[in-house]
């Protein structure tokens, strides 16, 4: 087998070589940079100077992707001879896969810098150790990252240990329309949005549990939560608990799928799908991670102007994004720099401003910023978040961290199994 | 005067160069061995042989857990109607088109080539997109249908977009791989099956005794492997399912993408092994498709010849 | 009848067209509007003026144009030969050119996708216009022994005992006798190349960005506006090309 596919190569190699003369072959002539300590900071920014940042970020959302292009691209550029390359995927265990690929070929430097990361796809690359680690409470910026909280160096109930440093933060909410749904009909826990759901049926659906739509298993995990009496008991994996309560949880989803857009037949598969049926009054709600709530989503034309976001009065699951550096990436030092740059007061009030960012909260602790001018920058983004947003109490009272990833497959599989299949 | 013609060097070297097989090796180099080395490739990784991470057995266990998998033979028998029902459609509706064009005497228009190719080559994912703006419960068709009352609400069309049945997926597939059919049969159409049917039509054979006993048989040659290549296509492609497919039921390819892409790798396996069964599958219908041909393009003497 | 096909295909591919076009600048456009409400162009001019989108489409064009001169080196002797020989074999060539065909296009791109990695070239543009030769060369090769089949070769005999050399007898005698086929090949061979999304996606690692694997992923969770521009941004190269190549005569594959 071996011998044979090594000369298989190697013929196919010298007839392409042979007949295509050269073809643009992309060089990935990057520099190893093994030798990069964090601590000395004006040795990074040296090394990092003519450097090429690789960020994979899922590239679903224009806003996002605006959003990086101009607020990271041009300051690397100018103030550190660094070009920022924005790779958008479609899921981010397309990058994932891409550097475990790299690994099994034993390939480095291999192609990614960076990545938008968390649970899931971070402890798979946590565990095929291939993140640099240790460094993201070493950026000079750390200190205004709240690292104490356990929100933050807990991602999914795995420890961080500085392998990866926050970028922003998302809470689960709910949108509806003013002039469809009166506020004070709006379901506020899962028992009455069930009653909702059959009392107006085929107007509420959600998205589909599975890989690369969090948002759909978070919305089951909510569920979990409050069936089974909070969500605490969840940041830590417990089979025995999952298995005496997960029945509970299918139970409660087979009598709402009947009442369910489509009678439960097929969900949407992404934001955009539910943001359209919503829009095309399909259904009555769709969601939103973002803190500003629905507001990026009107500019966008994707929602109607009336729609506002709200949250169930209990377990609506908030936690932070962030990025991590994988162990082969070629330009280690730039991608250190650009974490470093995220963390920047002035982008981070950047993010959360409707007008300009897309709408996903501060990763730092604002008490933390000691500068008054950076401070009221960022308090006066957190009050620009329009009418749309949901107000900062209903959050802060509803908010719960996210459970332990151990779950996010035994719901998924759970769900397909116990949900879809029946 | 081949390429070859100015080649130096002993006897039997130019010989070789000036062969006809000289001439065709880089082509067939590049498209055997490229194909030749993924379907290697492909095998020996269903059979865990070369696996990206240790710890992978050699056997058959990929293809046990694939076939054990709870919807494994919904997600197969979907995938079958897909490809059948897109490929009988793609066979009738290119071999209408061959027909009328011929049945007339006379060139083909340059519009009408024009529509077809570009209905062959409108990328897949372009397609789709337009599909689901088109035929979606609140898309193009419904709001015509709503302005001229026939529904009131979205959800009273009908439901063509990831719906169980496929069609949406099946109507993406077959609108386009017709256009490819009419465009495979049209060279055996034209320059044989014209004479044929204008003799049958002559000896007074009526207008389906054209079609089935003269027309049909004489482009079949180029019928059954368009319909072999149709079929191959619609089972195992990725995008019209992954764009208008719901959950369940899902096709083999999107199942085999989604093993590929896990970040377990040892699902790589997986992968392999449902492309393979669909491969076999392929295989199958190929040899089905080539008995029938044999006994179609058989009893009727080509009249042209 | 003809009339028929005629208007139901214009009426598919028009609709299609036409659906995405006014999609491409419309804001808001729900249902039951069948007409938008509501015109911009704010989003579809963001999304053309994207750095992405000029990204993806200098790296669409590399990648196919090469496909299309690499497919056209190969195939341009392999259909002399063919013209010139008889149907069998011709049968057996075209058999082994298209039998990739006949693999399930998932299967074909998982496994071209290991090989390239094996190669480590994977990830690369390099990589992506190898993988799109394999389902690219067979249709360079049909079209092209269409044209030639019809091609007399005893001018280039006169020219080359006039003393033209190879070279000369290829630009000035054959080339300009079999153009539109040869132009038709390259249109058709490029739209190949244009229209791969999985292929490209798994040689390219997702780092390979044509404009047909940014539609995909638009299509799959972004905005409905940019979809329809990007779809256009697809579509509109081959509307051109297919216009082209259609001025060709019976480019139509001989299996």
């Amino acid at each position: 087998m071996k011998p044979f596919r090594r000369l298989a190569a190697a013929i196919v190699a010298v007839t392409v070589v042979a007949t295509a003369c050269s073809t643009g072959s992309e060089t990935t002539a990057a520099t190893t940079n093994k030798g990069v300590d964090v601590t000395d900071w004006s040795g990074v920014l040296k090394a990092a100077h003519g450097q090429t940042v690789r960020w994979y970020a899922y590239g679903g959302s224009d806003a996002i992707n605006r959003f990086i292009d101009e607020t990271y691209g041009p300051p690397l550029k100018a103030k550190y001879d660094i070009t920022l390359e924005r790779v958008p995927v479609a899921d981010t265990v397309d990058a994932v896969n891409q550097v475990l690929t790299e690994k099994k070929a034993n390939k480095n430097p291999g192609a990614v810098d960076l990545i938008w990361i968390n649970g899931e796809n971070f402890k798979s690359l946590k565990s095929a150790d291939m993140l640099y680690s240790g460094w993201a409470q070493k950026l000079p910026n750390a200190k205004l990252v709240n690292w104490d909280d356990p929100a933050v160096n807990k991602d999914f109930g795995v420890p961080v240990n500085g392998a990866e440093s926050p970028w922003a933060s998302a809470q689960f909410q709910l949108v509806y329309d003013t002039t469809r749904t009166k506020q004070a009909e709006l379901p506020r826990s899962y028992a009455r949005l069930k009653d909702w759901a059959c009392a107006h049926p085929g107007r509420f659906t959600y998205i589909a549990p599975g890989p690369g739509a969090f948002q759909g298993t978070r919305f089951v995990k909510q569920a979990l939560f409050e069936l089974s009496g909070g969500a605490k008991q969840w940041t830590t994996f417990n089979q025995g608990r999952w298995d005496s309560q997960q029945d509970k949880l299918w139970t409660y989803f087979n009598e709402l799928k009947p009442c369910l857009w489509r009678n439960g037949e097929t969900y949407p598969k992404d934001e955009s799908e539910l943001h359209k049926l919503f829009a095309n009054n399909e259904v009555d709600f769709t969601i939103t991670q973002a803190i500003v709530g629905p507001g990026s989503l009107i500019d966008e034309g994707l929602v109607p102007k009336t729609a506002k976001a709200f949250t169930f009065d209990a377990n609506s699951i908030g936690d932070y994004s962030y990025v991590a550096i994988p162990s082969n990436a070629p330009d280690h030092a730039a991608a250190l720099v650009l974490a470093n740059l995220i963390l920047d007061p002035g982008r981070q009030a950047l993010q959360i401003d409707p007008a300009k960012g897309f709408g996903l909260g501060y990763a730092i602790d604002t008490s933390r910023v000691t500068d008054t001018a950076e401070r009221s920058a960022l308090d006066l983004a957190a009050t620009k978040r329009g009418p749309a947003a949901a107000p900062i109490d209903e959050l802060n009272r509803s908010r719960v961290p996210d459970a332990a990833v151990e779950y996010q497959d035994l719901v998924e599989s759970g769900w397909r199994t116990h949900v879809l299949g029946t | 005067m081949t390429p070859s013609a100015g080649i130096v060097g002993p006897a039997w070297v130019r010989r070789v160069a000036r062969s006809p097989i000289a001439a065709v090796a880089p082509a067939i180099v590049v498209v055997g061995l490229g194909a030749g080395y993924a379907l290697v490739e492909g095998l020996g990784a269903s059979f865990g042989i070369g696996a990206p991470v240790a710890g992978v057995p050699i056997g058959l266990d990929a293809y046990r857990r694939v076939i054990a998998s709870p919807t494994f033979w919904e997600s197969g028998l979907f995938s079958m109607w897909v490809a059948v029902a897109s490929t009988v459609l793609a066979v009738a509706g290119g071999t209408l088109i061959s027909w009328w064009w011929i049945s007339r005497p006379g060139r083909i228009r340059r519009i009408d080539m024009w529509l077809v190719h570009l209905s062959v080559s409108i990328p897949h994912v372009a397609w789709a997109v337009a599909f689901v703006a088109v035929l979606s419960q609140s898309g193009f068709a419904a709001r015509v249908a709503a302005v001229v009352g026939l529904i009131d609400r979205p959800d009273q069309f009908p439901v063509l977009i990831a719906d169980r049945a496929g069609l949406g997926i099946i109507a993406t597939i077959a609108t386009k791989e017709l256009a490819f059919v009419a465009l495979v049969t049209l060279p055996l159409a034209t320059r044989r099956a014209r004479d044929a049917v204008t003799a049958a039509a002559t000896l007074g054979a009526s207008h389906s005794q054209r079609l089935r006993f003269v027309f049909i048989p004489t482009i079949a040659p180029a019928l059954l492997p368009a319909a072999a290549a149709v079929f191959a296509f619609a089972l195992g492609s990725y995008e019209a399912p992954a764009l208008l497919g719901g959950q369940r039921p899902r096709t083999l390819s999107i199942v085999a993408l989604e093993h590929f892409r896990a970040s377990d790798l040892t699902r790589r396996a997986d992968a392999f092994a449902v492309s393979t069964l669909i491969g076999a599958v392929i295989v199958l219908m190929v040899a089905l498709l080539w008995f029938v041909g044999r006994r179609v393009s058989r009893p009727t003497p080509r009249a042209a010849r | 009848m003809r009339v028929a096909v005629r208007s139901t295909l214009s009426m598919m591919l028009g609709l299609a067209v036409g659906v995405l076009a006014v999609a491409a600048v419309s804001f808001r456009w729900v249902f039951p509007q069948v007409v938008p409400d509501e015109f911009s162009v704010a989003i579809a001019a963001r999304t053309l003026r994207s750095p992405a989108t000029g990204a993806a489409l200098g790296t669409g064009i590399i990648v196919s144009v090469s496909v299309t001169l690499i497919a056209l080196a190969l195939a341009w002797p392999a259909a002399r030969a063919m013209a010139r020989t008889s149907g069998r074999w011709r049968g057996i060539v075209f058999a082994v050119l298209f039998l990739p065909s006949i693999l399930p296009p998932v299967g074909l791109a998982m496994g071209l996708d290991v090989a390239l990695l094996n190669l480590g070239v994977d990830g690369s543009r390099f990589a992506v216009i190898l993988a799109h030769l394999v389902p690219a060369v067979p249709y360079a090769v049909a079209v092209l022994t269409a044209t030639l089949v019809r091609y007399d070769d005893r001018l280039d005999l006169q020219a080359a005992t006039l003393g033209a050399s190879p070279l000369q007898v290829l630009r000035h005698v054959t080339l300009p006798q079999v153009r539109s086929g040869v132009v038709a090949a390259a249109a058709l061979t490029f739209v190949v190349s244009w229209s791969q999304y999985l292929l490209t996606l798994l040689a390219g690692s997702g780092r390979v960005i044509t404009p047909t694997v940014l539609l995909f992923n638009a299509a799959s969770g972004g905005n409905p506006v940019t979809t329809a521009t990007l779809a256009l941004v697809v579509i509109v190269p081959v509307l051109v090309l297919v216009s082209v190549a259609a001025g060709a005569p019976d480019q139509g594959v001989p299996v």
